[in-house]
């Protein structure tokens, strides 16, 4: 039997809990909201639920389109860059040449630039290169940060692996690509997975670049979303249903993939 | 199992330095390994051996020099088309793949046959009785079964030549002898070459054809096991190979005699030759070697300091009177005597030399010719006593 904790232990929990889930079920209870009710955001607990709100928003504003949009860049930009992440964190974990640290470094000062100073360059390579508005170009620029990022967190997964590991494979016959991937790669699939959740949740969210380098053909759920606020009405009913569709796939991303990581970080044990 | 394309490896005046340190982590290191001998590189951690077993694995580049690997200079050859295998410390198992998979993947990777696959898996892993574990994950063996493993992956190659880094340290002291005796018993039923790294002596006497003592990065002397324990090059070697550890006096050689220092105890040694008058000499005598007598000519006064009972023997610890005499040893010698004829603690008595035992080096520690010696070439019996005393006193980890 666990020792029961003190009533007190409970109060900051309690709290913290309230303070993140609070908006959630707020958004939640609006979305199930008719927007006939005028839309109010006033908290009302008792009300009839409908949702009247998700229905409206994949039959007549094309939600799912946005949706589509937002899954095939976030995913693509996602596996690209932990792909192509692989290929450069293995050479680094194993490198021995001097000057090693300095690469990681700079690779991780690529990410600390801040995004809006950015935005105007990729405007104008985008929009010259007749790129605005497309895929390709939607992935360039989301890896031009998730990319970075990955190879700076699968470096350190990858050197944890003992080297013998690769020896004992190099003797065996296997190439150096073979290792990567036959040995390397499965046995950090925990690390991988981590790499890919984030990365994905980076490029699922983003807003500000969605906003400047699309128009209509890839705009994504945040802009679509965001498009919705406007000085003159907002539609809360939209805009909660919305946000808890974009929400839902982070959701079954993490738990599907929290499978593999816990199947990878046990696998992790190498003695 | 006989491997098809056993083959032999040489090592040719192999360099490697490592930019952030002054000294040589090997140099000018030439050595010969013939086809389905077991040559053992036997050396104190830190001597450079694993560093030369990873060159002929071709995991690191040599800074100058040539290994070559059944006549073929195989330097610059990836260690992937070395053909050779190799035995980890850790056993380097692949965590993801069962037992099969670790066994059978370079098979499997070179596209042998897959009658050809299970023929040679049901065989190895019969032979080191694996089979039922073929389908567990490595997380799910013991250490002894891991070991076996790591060896089941090596031979099912049939490779040219195996390499082995230190396989059998990690087991706990009685497994690895078990190990030990099977990995002996493996060598001679398949004939196979095997480079051994290691720096427990007993294993590399036991199980070698072949010795080559490392220290400091330079080889110290290569031989058979019984020759390097009886005629060590160096007082290095002498000192490294036995346990305890064999007593190296300071001398003075003068008139036929040789005088130990600060005690000024005169020895008759009419063998040794060659050595001018006056010479300075350092002279060998390991434990067994001395014994407890009365006073007398040639016998050397000491104080006892410990006893250390070992059942079948004991070994006394004393200083000699007179002063600082020994090399490495903190000043004091080790006796051995039979149990039961130990002096009192803190007594003190008078130690003899085996003295057609002895050995003498010069100086530099060089091994000076004596022919006292030729008396003592060692025999299998030797050889014997020797590893079962080695067996009892190298405990490194013990409880």
């Amino acid at each position: 039997m666990k020792p029961r904790r003190p009533l007190l232990w409970y109060v900051p929990l309690v709290l913290v809990i309230v303070v993140w889930i609070w908006p959630i079920l707020w958004t939640v209870a609006t979305s199930l909201k008719s927007s006939v009710g005028g839309g109010s955001l006033t908290p009302t607990l008792i009300f009839k639920p409908t949702i009247e709100n998700y229905i409206d928003l994949f039959r007549n504003r094309d939600f799912g389109f946005y949706l589509l949009n937002s899954l095939l860049i976030a995913g693509g930009a996602t596996i690209v860059s932990v792909f192509l992440a692989c290929l450069a964190a293995y050479p680094l974990a194993r490198s021995t040449m001097a000057g090693r640290q300095r690469i990681s470094m700079w690779i991780l000062s690529l990410r600390m630039l801040p995004p809006i100073s950015l935005v105007v360059p990729f405007y104008l390579m985008l929009s010259r290169t007749g790129f605005l508005d497309s895929y390709p170009g939607m992935l360039v620029v989301y890896m031009s940060f998730s990319l970075p990022f990955a190879v700076w967190m699968l470096t350190g997964f990858f050197a944890e692996v003992p080297r013998s590991i690769d020896e004992a494979a190099a003797a065996d016959g296997a190439t150096p690509l073979k290792i990567l991937f036959r040995f390397i790669v499965p046995l950090c699939r925990g690390g991988i997975s981590v790499t890919a959740i984030f990365t994905f949740v980076f490029a699922w969210n983003e807003f500000l670049f969605a906003f400047l380098l699309t128009k209509e053909n890839w705009v994504t759920v945040p802009v679509r979303l965001g498009s919705t606020i406007t000085p003159f009405q907002t539609d809360w009913g939209f805009l909660t249903s919305g946000a808890i569709m974009s929400f839902l796939p982070l959701v079954l991303v993490v738990f599907l993939l929290q499978r593999q990581m816990v199947r990878g970080v046990s696998l992790g044990a190498v003695r | 199992m006989r491997g098809s394309g056993v083959a032999g490896v040489r090592i040719e005046a192999v360099e490697k330095h490592y930019p952030a340190r002054d000294r040589a982590a090997l140099s000018g290191v030439t050595l010969e390994v013939p086809p389905g001998s077991f040559f053992s590189i036997l050396g104190p951690s830190g001597c450079g051996k694993t560093t030369l077993l990873r060159i002929v694995a071709g995991f690191e580049q040599p800074s100058a020099g040539r290994v070559i690997i059944g006549g073929e200079d195989v330097s610059g050859v990836p260690p992937r088309d070395r053909d050779i295998a190799m035995v980890f410390q850790d056993y380097a198992l692949y965590p993801h793949m069962t037992v099969r998979q670790n066994m059978t993947f370079s098979l499997r990777n070179r596209r042998v046959g897959r009658n050809e696959i299970d023929r040679r898996l049901s065989e190895t892993a019969a032979m080191l009785g694996i089979e039922a574990h073929l389908d567990k994950l490595p997380g799910q063996l013991s250490g002894g079964e891991r070991q076996r493993v790591a060896l089941g992956r090596a031979l099912i190659r049939q490779p040219r030549v195996f390499l082995m880094d230190e396989p059998l340290s990690n087991l706990d002291l009685k497994l690895r002898e078990t190990m030990r005796i099977e990995l002996g018993r493996l060598h001679q039923r398949l004939g196979i070459t095997i480079l051994f790294v290691t720096h427990d002596q007993a294993e590399a006497m036991t199980l070698s054809t072949a010795v080559a003592v490392m220290s400091q990065g330079e080889l110290q002397q290569v031989d058979r096991p019984e020759a390097i324990y009886a005629r060590p090059a160096n007082t290095f070697v002498a000192r490294f190979i036995g346990s305890p550890s064999m007593n190296i006096f300071r001398a003075t050689f003068a008139g036929g005699q040789v005088v130990l220092a600060g005690a000024g105890v005169a020895i008759e040694v009419p063998g040794l030759t060659g050595v001018s008058d006056g010479a300075p000499v350092l002279v060998g005598a390991r434990p067994h070697e001395l014994f407890f007598a009365d006073a007398g000519p040639g016998r050397l006064t000491v104080q006892v300091g410990l006893v250390e009972h070992l059942g079948r023997s004991n070994f006394v610890v004393c200083a000699p009177e007179g002063g600082p005499a020994c090399i490495d040893s903190g000043d004091t010698i080790q006796v051995e005597t039979e149990p039961g004829r130990s002096p009192e603690l803190g007594t003190a008595a008078h130690v003899g030399f085996d003295v057609a035992a002895l050995k003498f080096f010069d100086q530099g520690g060089k091994s000076l010719h004596y022919e006292g010696d030729t008396r003592h070439l060692a025999t299998a019996r030797e050889r014997a006593m020797m590893s079962t005393s080695v067996g009892v006193a190298v405990p490194e980890s013990g409880p």
